[in-house]
């Protein structure tokens, strides 16, 4: 029998047992939808990623820090760590360890900036912002942070300077702050001042200090500590920043200020501390470094002399890793769902063969090959899987059409911007995977037809 | 030419031995309408079975145009079945969801034969039974008479040189019986193929040209008839019966 008649018939014998045929074939909808909804899903995930690391990184730089968890993308190491009392301790509290981590000092920045393939050296500076405020305003928390010209933070209103950094007491406010700082908009803040203190951390001299005094007097001296050990930076607003899905910030957006007033303030906090003049880690741009090979060679060179290092690539990858992991196990649930389906395919075609055995009888007595008895279920079987897929890849592809608007506004995404991507070609390798999983479940009641016995079947009542 | 030679089958094993065919042997010309008529468990069936090369035999040979039929490998015995052989069975066997004219397509995809020359043949098998009229109608709707002449268009449409019948009237009343039988005469003598009836009905029998008795697997009697009960020939088998199918 030639193949297009063998599919015909498949398609007939299946049209004529509708509601079967239909039943079945939602058993592997099912399997469909949900892969259907979990490659759309992770589509939009990738894509978000991507946005996000193109938002907040420049391909060209790395981040290079001295300690690993710099370039440690997963939990924080829970080993046991060697005490260092140069480096300063970051409090656990509640019962855990506190962590120490080692930091940048000038002479690796000076080292790091000495690299011929360097081309520039920003140092992170971690600045503890104790409250922002304006003219006769409250005082509000608040967290501020250099600008990163890779950033482009999306602005409400103002302009971001074309290149390079934003100008010297010069600041983006976050939108968040508008209200509360008694704007009535972002174009009524352009231009206005705000201000932000930042206070001295306890020094050794002023422990001392405290220590030589009674109880009064100590807290006299805390009081008067409070006011000459902090210092204010009066800043002129210059942009409103609002606050988007392709940030990185987690809780409210820090207000951004220029590197060298982001200098002034991180010295003041840290002077007197293990931690002045140290840094975190650095952003630094290498030359020619939308070449990945240029940054794998900086990588590989930063490593070996002691230098722990993260690059776009890296970064992506394990934000990747949580999508995929998340992918993974969705696709799982899915992949059991097809399993159920398979055994509903098997049994269906089963019942088929039983319910059809005079046909097959029939079919072999004039002169149908045994081959062409066993394609004909097979066929039958992929017909199945292949109405299952359409259902279910139809059936998501609507659902997250409909639904896709309401989700990206649950997740704050821009207008236009989907969480479920759905690709055409994603969704027929689907349903061709589909129709050979279903091809698979029909080869062994295939198998049973072929093997029939004419004379039997025909016998058969 | 038919030639059945030596043809021995048993079922079972030991005690429940049972010799369904002993030595059977008969010769049919090309042509002629051949009545196997015997008991239940006389092994008629068995005997078209073993023709057809649906069954295998213990010992013998069946020729068909020379051609061993139990010789040949099951592949060549199925391509063999599908382009020489028509079948009409008892009860039909028809495919009930399908539409007359796909059941009547059947042996023509079994057989491969090209999708251009198949709606011809279709409708000339069709037109033979007088069922054209009933093309698009499904099987299932069919009366009975009408069923057995949609099975008899089936077995005859890709033009085999033997076609079996098996009880091909033993569901239908004896009006309608009749009509079929007579179809029958009259497509053997259009398409001049080997009918070969397996029946238990004597006077049906008694209307062959062959009359080929079986009792207990051997053959009690063989008897030929001059002429069968054949009379006119429908119109449009006049026209193209030599048409190949091919």
């Amino acid at each position: 029998m030639r193949l297009s008649d063998l599919i015909r018939r498949a398609s007939r014998s299946l049209k004529s047992a509708k509601l079967r045929t239909l039943l079945t074939s939602l058993a592997i909808a099912v399997g469909g939808f949900t892969l259907t909804l979990t490659l759309a899903g992770s589509n939009g995930a990738r894509e978000y990623a991507d946005k996000l690391v193109a938002n907040n990184f420049d391909p060209s730089e790395l981040v290079v820090g001295k300690d690993p968890e710099v370039a440690n993308n997963s939990t924080p190491s829970s080993a046991p760590r060697e005490y260092d009392e140069t480096v300063s301790s970051f409090g656990g509290g509640g019962g855990q360890s506190s962590l120490q981590l080692k930091r940048l000092t000038r002479e690796d920045i000076d080292k790091i900036k000495a690299y011929s393939f360097v081309e520039q050296v920003r140092e992170n500076y971690q600045i503890t912002t104790q409250y922002v405020t304006r003219e006769g305003q409250k005082k509000f928390t608040a967290s501020s942070e250099a600008y990163n010209p890779a950033q482009k933070p999306e602005l409400k209103y103002g302009t971001l300077p074309d290149s390079g950094d934003i100008g010297v007491g010069e600041t983006l406010l976050p939108d968040s702050y508008l209200e509360p700082l008694g704007f009535s908009d972002a174009q009524d803040a352009i231009g206005r001042e705000i201000s932000i203190t930042v206070r001295k951390p306890f020094t050794k001299e002023f422990a001392a200090q405290l220590l030589g005094t009674t109880v009064t007097d100590a807290a006299a001296a805390l009081q008067a500590g409070s006011s000459s050990d902090t210092q204010t930076k009066v800043l002129k607003v210059v942009g409103v920043t609002k606050k988007s899905a392709t940030s990185f910030n987690i809780g409210a957006a820090p207000i951004l200020i220029g590197a060298g007033d982001a200098r002034s303030l991180y010295e003041f906090t840290t002077k007197g501390t293990p931690d002045f003049d140290k840094f975190l880690y650095a952003y630094t741009r290498i030359k020619d470094g939308t070449n990945q090979s240029n940054i794998d060679n900086a990588q590989s060179i930063l490593s070996a002399d002691g230098y722990y290092t993260q690059s776009v690539k890296d970064i992506q990858k394990s934000i990747l890793q949580i999508v995929n992991t998340l992918q993974i196990i969705v696709m799982v649930f899915g992949f059991i769902t097809l399993i159920a389906s398979v055994f509903g395919i098997v049994n269906t075609q089963y019942i088929s063969v039983l319910e059809r055995t005079r046909e097959i009888g029939l079919m072999k007595a004039l002169g149908m090959r045994r081959k062409d008895i066993s394609r004909l279920f097979i066929i039958e079987a992929v017909w199945i899987g292949f109405l299952g897929g359409i259902i279910g890849s139809v059936v998501a592809f609507c659902l997250g059409v409909l639904a896709n608007p309401a989700l990206s506004d649950l997740i704050g995404f821009d207008k236009g911007t989907y969480i479920l991507i759905f690709k055409p070609v994603q969704m027929l390798i689907l349903v061709v995977s589909l129709m050979f999983i279903a091809m698979i479940a029909g080869l062994l009641p295939a198998r049973k037809a072929a093997k029939l016995d004419p004379i039997e079947a025909l016998r058969t009542e | 030419m038919l030639e059945v030679r030596g043809v021995s089958k048993t079922y079972g094993k030991k005690e429940a031995r049972f010799k369904a065919l002993d030595r059977v042997t008969f010769a049919v010309p090309e042509g002629s309408v051949v009545a196997i008529i015997g008991k239940s468990g006389s092994g008629k069936s068995t005997l078209m079975h073993a023709m057809s090369g649906l069954d295998s035999v213990d010992e013998g040979k069946i020729l068909l145009h020379g051609k061993d039929i139990q010789g040949m490998s099951r592949k060549a015995a199925e391509k063999f079945r599908a382009l020489e052989m028509g079948f009409i069975f008892q009860s039909f066997f028809i495919e009930p969801n399908q539409s007359v004219y796909q059941n009547v397509m059947l042996p023509l995809e079994i057989g491969r034969v090209k999708p251009r020359n198949r709606k011809d043949l279709v409708i000339e098998a069709l037109t033979n039974v007088e069922l054209l009229d009933k093309q698009k109608s499904r099987a299932r709707d069919l009366s009975g008479g009408q069923k057995q002449r949609l099975a008899i268009a089936r077995a005859i449409v890709h033009k085999p040189k033997l076609v079996f019948a098996d009880e091909p009237t033993g569901n239908l009343d004896s009006q309608t019986g009749e009509k079929v039988i007579k179809l029958l005469f009259d497509l053997n003598k259009a398409l001049g193929c080997t009918l070969v009836i397996v029946t238990h009905d004597h006077e049906l029998a008694n209307r062959c040209q062959i009359k080929i008795e079986l009792t207990d697997g051997k053959i009690k009697s063989m008897s030929k008839t001059p002429s069968s009960a054949s009379s006119t020939t429908p119109r449009a088998l006049k026209q193209a019966n030599n048409r190949r199918v091919m």
